[in-house]
């Protein structure tokens, strides 16, 4: 089903007074884009998952009072994000580690390669990633990879103009571009 | 990045701006968790989340098909499912009621699942701390455990990962051994029984192990050595995991002797030297458990008959009247130092006694007792001048001067290494009128594997809430005292229970504490039942290997050199080495610290290096809730935080340092953690006119360029007094320092200092603040 459809069939659920019906569909339609958007700013599945499913019991709970002046994909977008800061200020971003947990981080495979050698990309990326603050991250996540407008981008970030959107991520894009040229 | 817009991340070219965007926006899916009512393989009905784990998650769920609960346990995406389907392969292949049973294995939107028995009695670990457990009780219970562990050994496996995490317990009471994500067969087994043929080959066709030799595998604190040396292991690691479990469930309680032997060969670091299955552990203690019970109710009778009639023969040799102990001997009464009858008077009392079994008590009547006893002399072999065997509690009660001298405590003779018992000994220093000196004494059980949970050396004030009269502050001092190994508190010092006293102060000079879980805790009175020493100095002293226990659930009391806790006047040390410990010194509240205290850069162990784990909580200074202290002369070795300024408080600190080194420290100074300062903090690193001279040479050692970037991590918000002037930052690179001007968020003055922060991956706290 493509995002179109998808939007129509919800509202149509919802109209018709099915809101179950409209959130599971809803939650099983976005759910994986949602959960990979909250995934790549926390670097860790599982607290997104937590904080995902957070975002479901809102998404449920509030449905009914939701008065589609927006799409749905950008509603749970924006249920997601605020879900995100809570936890973050719960948690910081700073990722924990349980230590029942050490046999895991122990167990990670010893190899005599550099570390800068091994994954050097892949740790560069994610490395430029967490030198931005969670809404700067969001805002290139939905842009970039979501390829959302910049209408769109403003509801989930909240009072933020296009033009202001468009010129903080000039800004992202600078400091990207100069930390890259750092390395 | 190039002019012509070619950046290079990394060692890769990526091709412009956007592609750079491109890659850093990436956001691949991820399945979203399943909620209350999904039906997972078509049978299983989520009803709640029961924990995560690194693995993935564990639900509770409901099986339509057969009305039963069952534990769900979902792994993530990747390698881990095929560990999953291996988990549950090594598990459908062993079948016991010491093991959790199996029902199903599959996958849900290209996650595996296991849908196992569920238990609902909890872990082990939640068995052990829910209430006091008697010895006989855990022993039982790691009995089942270990009867478990063995019918997966005949299987032909390793569980490689047993602690008490892992094991379950039912509604029953029945333990399961479960989680088998790191098990793999074992190439050769012992025999497992007598007349059983030697297992050669694995008995069941696992896939081969996912990890080669020479990774480390397993929960550190419970891994056998050849397993931490990342060596081939078999049955015998699982066995000395669960000694190490047992050993530490057991801590603190009195327990037979018969315990120890059995714990000090399943501990033994050769395998060859352990049990060769572990039915011959458990058979070793089946056997004394049922010889105990056999022998309870005579035992009983003749310890009335004892209490009822003492036949103590008594002689008095030097002043001790020394009870001679029938055999076996259930209560002692307190041995007692005579101090009229000692050749000095009331100057000094020797003390040759051969055993030690209860207490010392040195009376009230004595002005000045001196107990002195030499050591264990190898040459005069059982005339040792003084051996303790069994808890014993030595009190300096009532003089007005003790002192204790060369009091030996370390019984190296082959018999009695070969027959390790568990030992107690506190000093209790306890009454305010005494001022206390203790100098060579040796407190070593010399028995790591057996001694556990008990404090070395007490230092109290006792309860003296009746005492209505003033109290003159003892001064009790300590020199040249070593203890350890193997002590969960290697010297405690507390006021007592008055919250009108004004504390005592203590000097520890030349000490040693080693393999103690805390080499000194100091209790306040912030709560307003303990009191602190009015001053604490401890100089040229030693805190080495100071041990970070498995799990956390202690708080920050693991593994800490110094811990200072709360009301403390005046806490100084200098010239102290802390080695391997957790935190060097950690202090909260209202203490004020002096500090020119050494950490050691020599010794860095190689467990320091690869535990990722406990390095992420270390730190060399720790400063809790508003803690002032002046840091002089300091040098911070290695440790991934050198500095912790404690936030989250009303109260502001105040840290003023001066001339330290912050030697290769992953952040050098971390102000706040999660919380924030108080406006009124001031953390001074030096002003103008006053150069701090302060140095930080950050993770210059490790390899890991990003990790090396970091110097200061301070995620501030509100305005503070935050200077770093004059301060020196060595090799910190000059990419590093572009990056950090280059975000200036300047909520902080830092004149000509440094603030970086950019810690990739699992760790990563940014914030950058900075005015050149």
């Amino acid at each position: 089903m493509s995002p179109t459809e998808l939007e129509v069939t919800i509202r149509k659920q919802f109209e018709a007074g099915d809101l179950h019906a409209a959130a599971t569909l809803a939650i099983n339609g976005y759910g994986r884009e949602v959960c990979g958007y909250l995934a790549a700013v926390l670097a860790d599945e599982e607290q997104a998952r937590d904080v995902f499913a957070e975002t479901a019991a809102e998404l449920w709970r509030d449905l009914s009072r939701f008065r589609w002046q927006a799409s749905l994909r950008t509603w749970i977008y924006t249920l997601a994000r605020h879900r995100l800061a809570a936890h973050l200020s719960r948690h910081g971003r700073q990722r924990t580690v349980p230590l029942s947990e050490a046999a895991d981080v122990v167990a990670r495979p010893h190899t005599t390669t550099v570390p800068w050698k091994r994954t050097a990309v892949k740790d560069t990326v994610s490395r430029l990633r967490s030198s931005l603050s969670a809404d700067d991250q969001t805002l290139l996540i939905l842009r970039v990879d979501r390829a959302m407008s910049w209408r769109e981008i403003a509801d989930v970030i909240g009072d933020a103009h296009e033009p202001a959107l468009r010129k903080r991520y000039e800004r992202i894009k600078n400091r990207l571009r100069d930390l890259a040229s750092a390395e | 990045m190039s002019g012509d817009g070619q950046s290079a991340v990394g060692s890769v070219e990526v091709e412009s701006v956007d592609s750079l965007l491109r890659a850093v926006a990436r956001a691949a899916d991820v399945d979203p968790p399943p909620v209350e009512g999904d039906v997972i393989g078509g049978n299983y009905c989520i009803e709640r989340k029961l924990g995560a784990g690194g693995m993935g998650a564990v639900y509770l769920a409901r099986d339509l098909r057969l009305h039963r609960w069952i534990a769900l346990k979902l792994h993530s995406h990747g390698e881990n499912a095929q560990r999953t389907e291996r988990e549950a392969r090594v598990l459908a292949s062993v079948v016991h009621p010491n093991v959790v049973t199996i029902h199903d294995v599959g996958s849900w939107n290209g996650r595996a699942y296991i849908a196992m028995e569920y238990l609902d009695g909890g872990t082990l670990r939640a068995w052990l701390g829910a209430r006091y457990r008697g010895w006989r009780e855990i022993v039982a219970i790691f009995v089942e455990a270990a009867r478990g562990l063995d019918a997966i050994h005949r299987a032909g496996l390793v569980h490689r990962d047993f602690k008490p995490d892992n094991v379950l317990l039912g509604s029953d009471g029945r333990v399961r051994i479960a989680d088998f994500g790191l098990a793999r067969p074992v190439r050769t087994l012992p025999p497992v029984v007598a007349g059983t043929p030697r297992t050669t080959e694995p008995l069941s066709p696992i896939d081969a192990p996912l990890t080669a030799t020479g990774t480390c595998l397993g929960t550190p604190g419970y891994m056998a050595p050849e397993a931490e040396r990342g060596e081939e292991v078999d049955a015998r690691a699982d066995q000395y995991s669960l000694c190490i479990a047992l050993r530490a469930a057991l801590a603190g309680r009195t327990v037979p002797r018969w315990i120890a032997p059995i714990l000090h060969r399943g501990l033994h670091p050769d395998p060859a030297h352990r049990y060769g299955s572990l039915v011959e552990l458990v058979e070793a203690m089946d056997r004394r458990l049922r010889a105990r019970r056999r022998w309870l109710v005579p035992a009983l009778v003749a310890a009335i008959a004892a209490a009822a009639v003492p036949l103590w023969l008594t002689s008095r040799t030097g002043g001790i009247a020394m009870p001679l102990r029938a055999c076996p001997q259930p209560e002692l009464p307190a041995l007692h130092v005579d101090a009229a009858a000692a050749p000095g008077g009331n100057g000094s009392v020797a003390c040759p006694f051969r055993t030690l079994s209860e207490a010392l008590v040195i009376p009230a009547s004595a002005r000045i007792v001196h107990v002195a006893a030499g050591r264990y002399d190898a040459e005069h072999g059982e005339r040792l001048p003084l051996v303790i065997r069994g808890d014993t509690e030595i009190h300096g009660a009532g003089a007005e001067i003790t002192t204790i001298a060369g009091l030996g405590y370390f019984d190296p003779r082959p018999e009695a290494l070969a027959t390790p018992h568990p030992l107690r000994v506190s000093l209790v220093i306890g009454d305010r009128r005494a001022d206390v000196a203790l100098s060579g004494l040796s407190i070593e059980s010399g028995q790591r594997e057996i001694v556990d949970g008990a404090a070395g050396i007490l230092c109290t004030s006792g309860n003296l809430d009746a005492f209505q009269g003033p109290l003159p502050a003892p001064n009790t001092r300590l020199d040249h005292v070593i203890v350890g190994p193997g002590y969960e508190l290697g010297l405690i010092v507390t006021g007592g229970t008055s919250p009108r006293m004004t504390g005592c102060n203590l000097s520890v000079t030349a000490g040693f504490f080693h393999h103690a879980n805390v080499g000194i805790w100091q209790v306040g009175c912030g709560t307003g039942y303990h009191e602190a020493p009015t001053a604490l100095d401890v100089t040229n002293s030693a805190f080495r290997a100071i041990r970070a226990k498995p799990d956390i659930s202690n708080g920050p009391s693991s593994g800490v050199g110094i811990m200072v806790w709360d009301c403390a006047r005046r806490v100084h040390i200098a010239d102290s080495v802390f080695v391997e410990s957790d935190k060097g010194i950690t202090l909260t509240r209202h203490a004020i610290l002096r500090s020119d205290a050494r950490y050691d850069p020599d010794e860095l162990p190689a467990l320091f290096e690869r535990n990722e784990l406990s390095a992420m909580r270390e730190a060399g200074i720790h400063l809790g809730l508003a803690a002032r202290a002046e840091l002089v002369d300091n040098h911070i070795w290695g440790s991934p935080a050198g500095l912790i300024i404690g936030a989250a408080s009303t109260e502001a600190p105040r840290v003023r340092a001066r001339n330290n080194q912050f030697w290769r420290n992953v952040i050098a100074v971390n102000v706040a953690g999660n919380g924030e300062l108080p406006r009124d903090s001031v953390v001074d690193f030096g002003r103008t006119g006053d150069p701090g001279g302060n140095k930080f040479n950050c993770n210059a050692a490790r390899s890991d360029p990003v990790a090396a970037t970091i110097a200061v991590q301070m995620p501030v918000a509100r305005p503070l007094s935050l200077d770093f002037v004059g301060n020196r930052w060595d090799h910190v690179p000059p990419r590093i320092r572009r990056r950090f001007q280059a975000s200036s968020r300047a909520e902080v003055v830092l004149a000509a200092g440094l603030a970086v922060v950019d810690v990739g991956g699992a760790t990563s706290t940014t914030t950058a603040c900075a005015r050149p």
